[in-house]
């Protein structure tokens, strides 16, 4: 019967499959940060709404809903709306060629990691929009802070994602998956320790979480690019952010971690023991191990220096894929990789 | 004892599935390295394999259950003092390395085979060695009771006390941020924070355990049989520092001397507790009451009957209060 439906049709069905989960993960994954942040800290954390607050992020998200739409009288009132929803959009299209299992993914492009890279660079547009339209000092520095951390990382991050294809010799993210079946030992990470190292890193400072959140540093500039916002724009903000660290989190388990290979295929006992185990459960595992590492460091590290942020990434990342890539290449042109 | 840290109940379960699961695990490990084995020309019987496998199961389950929780918590019984307990340590990290090798090559064709007729051997020397461990453990344990401390020697003097860490030399400062040694132990550290219980009050469900001492808002206390106790001999009124108390006596009709007016007033009373100091028949009393708050004007002053309704409601535990607190007045 699915065949049989108009492929737009059937394009929606896929669309809706793929974000209406995103959207519960992201809704979770802030309730999730904030009982990481809670069991780290030594507290309990939410737990009044719901069965151990599990309904926190609904009543969250309804709060933002009630509030007054309101813009400051000196901003532009059509980019200060557009900048949110520039934001949560890109956040969210970058889901579309992320593969969940064999052939289940809503754009099997070519030219995927291109895409992802080219969506998410333009999410920083959204923040960029928000700081100018504001009309506030401190939003406008956020927005600078901003725009200067993702150009500096986009450059490792590209790097770290050239080593991705050099080994896989494609850029389409479900060859990519496929590239690396056969157990653990195939996952990518492992010639690409450093690399993965640098991505995260670079994840984090694209998606302005703290260590690198200089864009809405509270102690010097209140809230960054955010200040100006309330009600469903700082809520439109709040989800792509976490929109991003899960796309980050889910790129990361897809190029480095086999996406939804399990870590156990062809080895004796083991795999036919997790046989039954559906392929999208390993995705998903993998995709939360790196998501709760992405709160882990939140929670650990204080924020860098703006010269510190700017040292690491000129002095320390780049240098370092520049310096694994031949060694990459090197080993692949001997064969040994 | 040690063995008795409270844990969070999630860490609980995860330690008790973690080593039944790597007792299940080894055990079905250890037989499987067996199945290669010709059972006719083999020396073993099955019962001598499955024991070894069951102990190879137990010694895993102990190492996660035990060391876990140490790790986990970064609390160990200070036996890590005595030297018996640093041989039998490496002693210990040395078999399960040997067991995890063991284990390993069944995962690998050529060196499966090759290590099969060795594999009862290698089992046999390391599960041996785990037992010697675990008396050994049991030797240090008792080694550090018996000997618990070296004799105290004052600290030698230097020339430059200095409190701080030592600081690397240079090339090892770049070797430790280029390896991000640090970023890991700050990582270790609050990852270890996850496991351990939460010190939250849930305020309006729990509320802090008081002191029998505690000097929270006054009341004024009654006889069993409902006779207030006050005889309006005013010593409270002398001795308050801060003049919050004001009395006024007149005989009742029996004849008996009791206060017509006893006002406090809560915006000079210090919670001193003087006045009970002062009180020869326990009347006026601190309780351990201390979430009451003023909402409207003129509710700062606490008459007669307010005091006397506050200590009826609190008459309990004022009662358990002075008990506790009795051998020490």
């Amino acid at each position: 019967m699915i065949n049989n439906l108009p492929p737009i049709v059937f394009l929606f069905i896929k669309i809706i499959a793929i974000l209406v989960p995103v959207l519960l993960c992201i809704a979770y994954y802030t309730l999730a940060e904030r009982k990481v942040a809670a069991y780290i800290q030594g507290r309990i954390g939410a737990n009044r709404v719901g069965f151990r607050g599990l309904l926190q992020p609904f009543a969250d998200a309804l709060k933002f809903l009630n509030k007054e739409y309101i813009y400051p009288a000196a901003s532009n009132p059509i980019l200060f709306t557009l900048a949110p929803i520039l934001s949560v959009t890109t956040a969210i299209a970058g889901w579309a060629v992320i593969p969940v299992s064999p052939g289940f993914v809503v754009a099997d492009i070519d030219a995927g990691l291109l895409y992802l890279f080219a969506v998410t660079s333009l999410g920083a547009y959204g923040v960029i929009i928000a700081g100018w339209a504001s009309n506030s000092k401190y939003a406008i520095f956020g927005a600078m802070r901003s725009m200067a951390q993702v150009i500096s990382y986009e450059i490792a991050m590209g790097f770290a994602l050239v080593g991705v294809l050099l080994l896989s010799g494609s850029m389409n993210l479900s060859h990519i998956v496929e590239g690396q079946a056969g157990g653990i030992w195939h996952w990518y990470i492992w010639p690409l320790l450093p690399l993965f190292i640098v991505f995260v890193v670079c994840g984090l400072a694209e998606t302005n979480r703290l260590p690198f959140d200089l864009a809405e540093g509270e102690a010097e500039i209140v809230a960054g690019y955010l200040v100006e916002y309330g009600g469903v724009g700082f809520m439109l903000f709040f989800l792509s952010e976490y929109s991003n660290m899960l796309l980050v989190s889910a790129l990361g388990a897809t190029l480095f971690l086999g996406g939804w290979h399990s870590p156990f295929e062809s080895i004796l006992f083991l795999s036919s023991l997790t046989a039954f185990v559906p392929v999208f459960v390993w995705f998903l595992l993998k995709t939360f191990f790196m998501a709760f590492i992405l709160l882990w460091v939140r929670w650990t590290f204080p924020r860098y220096r703006y010269d510190q942020l700017m040292m690491m990434g000129w002095k320390a990342l780049i240098p370092t894929t520049l310096i694994w890539l031949p060694i990459v290449a090197i080993f692949i042109k001997l064969g040994v990789l | 004892m040690t063995f008795f840290i409270k844990y969070k109940k999630t860490t609980q379960f995860a330690l008790i599935a973690a080593g039944l699961g790597l007792f299940v695990l080894f055990y079905l490990l250890n037989l499987l390295s067996w199945y290669t084995l010709d059972p006719a020309t083999s020396p073993l019987s099955p019962t001598w394999i499955r024991r070894q496998a069951w102990l190879s199961g137990l010694i895993w389950a102990i190492t996660i259950f035990i060391g876990g929780r140490w790790v986990l918590l970064n609390k160990r019984p200070p036996i890590h003092v005595s030297w018996p307990y640093g041989i039998t340590l490496k002693l210990w990290m040395l078999q399960m390395l040997i067991q995890v090798i063991h284990i390993a090559n069944l995962f690998s064709n050529t060196l499966r085979d090759f290590w099969t007729p060795y594999g009862p051997t290698l089992t046999y020397v390391y599960n041996s060695a785990a037992i010697i461990c675990l008396l050994g453990f049991v030797v240090s344990y008792f080694w550090y009771r018996n000997f618990p401390k070296p004799s105290y020697k004052p600290p030698v003097k230097k020339n430059k006390p200095s409190s701080r860490p030592k600081k690397d030399s240079q090339s090892m400062h770049y070797l430790k941020r280029f390896l991000m040694i640090d970023i890991f132990k700050g990582l270790m550290h609050t990852g270890r924070n996850i496991f351990k219980p939460s010190k939250t009050l849930q305020f309006p469900d729990e509320k802090m355990p008081t002191s029998p001492r505690f000097r929270g808002i006054l009341a004024l206390r009654k006889y069993p049989n409902g006779e207030e106790r006050c005889i309006a001999c005013k010593l409270c009124e002398a001795v308050c520092p801060a003049l919050a108390i004001t009395i006024e006596a007149e005989p009742r009709k029996d004849g008996s001397r009791r206060t017509k007016r006893f006002d406090i007033d809560m915006f000079k009373c210090i919670n001193c507790g003087f006045c009970e100091e002062a009180c020869p028949v326990d009347s006026i009393v601190v309780t351990s009451e201390h979430h009451y708050v003023v909402r409207n004007r003129g509710e700062n002053i606490l008459t007669k009957e307010k005091l006397l309704a506050i200590g009826d409601r609190c008459e309990q535990q004022i009662a358990l209060d002075r008990a506790q607190d009795e051998q020490y007045r």
